[in-house]
Formats: C-alpha cells, structure tokens, sequence
C-alpha cells in the first residue's frame, strides 16, 4: 500500500522539484498543499408525518336532560413536519364525503413559530383544508384534536375517516 | 638502463644472477605500475532534499442533501461523501496535515475526518472553517493515504441553497 502511494506520488514530486509544477489532470496538488472543491446543495424538503395509524372514538354517554348524545374528543394523535422550504401550510382532507356523524379536528400546542393553528375544523366532506399556515423554515410538533358528535337521529354504527395531512405551498 | 652486457671480470654464472636479480626487479615494478592503472575510487554523495507531497484523489466532490433519511419533526438533515482520499509523501520528520476551506461565510456546515490512514492518527472531526485545523497527526516521514470523509448538516431554518468550498490540505510542522 505504503509502496504504492509512493509511487503515484513519485512523479508529481519530481516533477514539481524539477519545475515547480504539478501534471495536470483531475486532482489538484503543490508541494505541500492540495486543494478540492467541494460543494454541499440543500434542496427544499417538506417533510410530515403523524405517530399513531389509527384513533378511535366512542360515543357511549348522553345528556338527558339535553337530549343529545356527549362529544368525545381523542388527542393522543400527534403530527409532526419539518420544511426547508417558505410559504408552507399543512392541510388535511378526509376520505368521507358524506359522514353520518360529526368528526372535527383542530392542531393544539402548536410549537411556537412552527405555524398557526386554525380554528376547529369540521370533516363534513372530503375537501381539502387549511389545518396549519404559515409554516416557513420551521420543525414543528403538535396534537391532533378530534372530537366526534351525533345527533339521536343519527342512530348506531361505525364510521371509518382516511385522514390525510399534506404539508404544500401555501 | 641496464643492458644485460657481459662486463670483463664477471663470469658467467655471476652475470646471469646478476640479471636474474634486474629481471625480478623490474618485473615487481611493472606488476606496480599496471595495479596503478587499473584501480581508481572518486566520492559518490548523495543528498536527498526535503520531499512533501501531498494530492487529493479527485479534485471536486459534490453533496446534495435531497431528502433521503430525513424525518418529519426532525430538524437536522445531513449529507456524507467517503469518495475521495488523501495521499501525501513526506521525508521530514514531526509533520502534520491540516485542512481548511476558503468560504468564510456558510450557511451550511461542513465536518471532516480522515478515515483509516495508512499512517499518522486521524484528528477528532472538525467543523470546516478558514482557520486551519488539524486532519491528520504524525504523518512525519512516511507515505500513505487515508480517506476524506465529509458530512454536510443543515438545519430547516437555514433553507435552502448551496455553499461551495475550496478545501486545502497543507502540510506543516507539529
């Protein structure tokens, strides 16, 4: 190894003491320096994930004297993001375009300067909504609020959401 | 200067001990004067001058931090590049190799470390800056070679963009 070195470094010494020059090719070097060029390019990166695949909610209480069945609300998801990039929001979009139930949604303990929560969200459709704003250069962390409620009318059963968060340009 | 004549008053046998004698005389200091020729010497000096290479492999490495193994809510992304090496050759003793770049103002960072050198120990890695520091100790007096390794970080505050580098590696005395 130590012979082979040597011998690629043979002709450049001889060279530069002969001449004061290193041969030319890909690789810079002089007498007792070398340079490299070396460039480092970060691209814009949106990043968004959440730490739990499934929540579920149950309704299972209600105020008599209301007449309506008590809203449960859920807050163990959390979602997190990171963006390199300016001018980014986080949406959310649910699969079901025509729930029997109410589910909404809202960011609570936003990480500061990491963005702005919105007010409660309502998934009565499968539009795609504002859920976090002005989210520029900035790592964040927050919980996922969901509160489910239903009228008497709306009977028994299970509804399954997709809910989907995409952080993009605002 | 000696002719072998009969002189009066010799006899014979005289005379030829008397030549026998020249004939050996003569014949060592022939014998002499041909050693003489064919025997010299002369001074052979050698000087061998201070010899300090050193050259990188390639002379450009590029990085991109594109996304690979960055997570969400995770604020440093970084890059690594092992695809160069470093050779040097050097006769002096009680030499170093340091290394610096030539971008004072970064909006990203950049570390190095040498990676198994072939000779000399590898200084802790260091965040490149224009002040030089240390990349590789004890390399006095020997050849070898050792891997460039570079790790990019940046920070989702700094955003994007790209810093260039002129990365030198200068040989010096520890």
């Amino acid at each position: 190894m130590q012979r082979t070195n040597i011998l690629k470094l043979l002709p450049a010494a001889v060279l530069f003491a002969l001449f004061g020059v290193m041969p030319p090719g890909t690789a810079k070097a002089q007498g007792i320096i070398a340079q490299q060029t070396v460039t480092l390019e970060v691209l814009e990166l949106n990043k968004i994930g959440i730490n739990r695949n499934a929540l579920t909610l149950i309704i299972q209480e209600a105020d008599v004297q209301a007449g309506v069945p008590l809203p449960v609300t859920n807050s163990d998801g959390a979602l997190f993001w990171m963006t390199n990039g300016e001018n980014k929001k986080i949406t959310v979009a649910s699969s079901n375009a025509a729930p029997r139930f109410n589910l909404t949604l809202m960011a609570v303990d936003v990480e500061q300067s990491a963005g702005l929560s919105l007010p409660e969200i309502p998934l009565n459709d499968a539009q795609t909504k504002d859920f976090i704003i002005g989210v520029t250069r900035a790592v964040g962390r927050c919980q996922i609020r969901y509160t489910a409620s239903t009228q008497v009318s709306a009977g028994t059963g299970r509804e399954t959401y997709v809910i989907t968060y995409t952080i993009t340009g605002s | 200067m000696l002719a072998p004549t009969v002189q009066p008053g010799l006899t014979f046998p005289s005379f030829t001990r008397s030549l026998m004698v020249l004939l050996l005389l003569g014949g060592t200091h022939l014998f002499e004067m041909v050693q003489a020729q064919t025997t010299g010497n002369h001074t052979v000096t050698i000087t061998v001058a201070t010899i300090t290479a050193v050259q990188v492999s390639s002379g450009s490495v590029s990085m991109s931090i594109t996304g690979a193994g960055v997570a969400a809510g995770q604020d440093l992304m970084t890059v690594s590049d092992q695809s160069t090496n470093l050779l040097w050759g050097i006769n002096s003793a009680n030499r170093k190799i340091t290394v610096s770049t030539s971008l004072g103002s970064q909006t990203f960072s950049l570390r190095v470390v040498a990676i198994s050198p072939t000779q000399g120990i590898a200084a802790p890695e260091v965040t490149l800056s224009t002040v030089a520091n240390d990349f590789l100790l004890s390399v006095g007096r020997s050849s070898g070679s050792c891997g460039i390794g570079y790790t990019g970080l940046a920070l989702a505050s700094q955003g994007t963009g790209s810093d260039s580098h002129s990365i030198t590696f200068t040989v010096q005395s520890e």
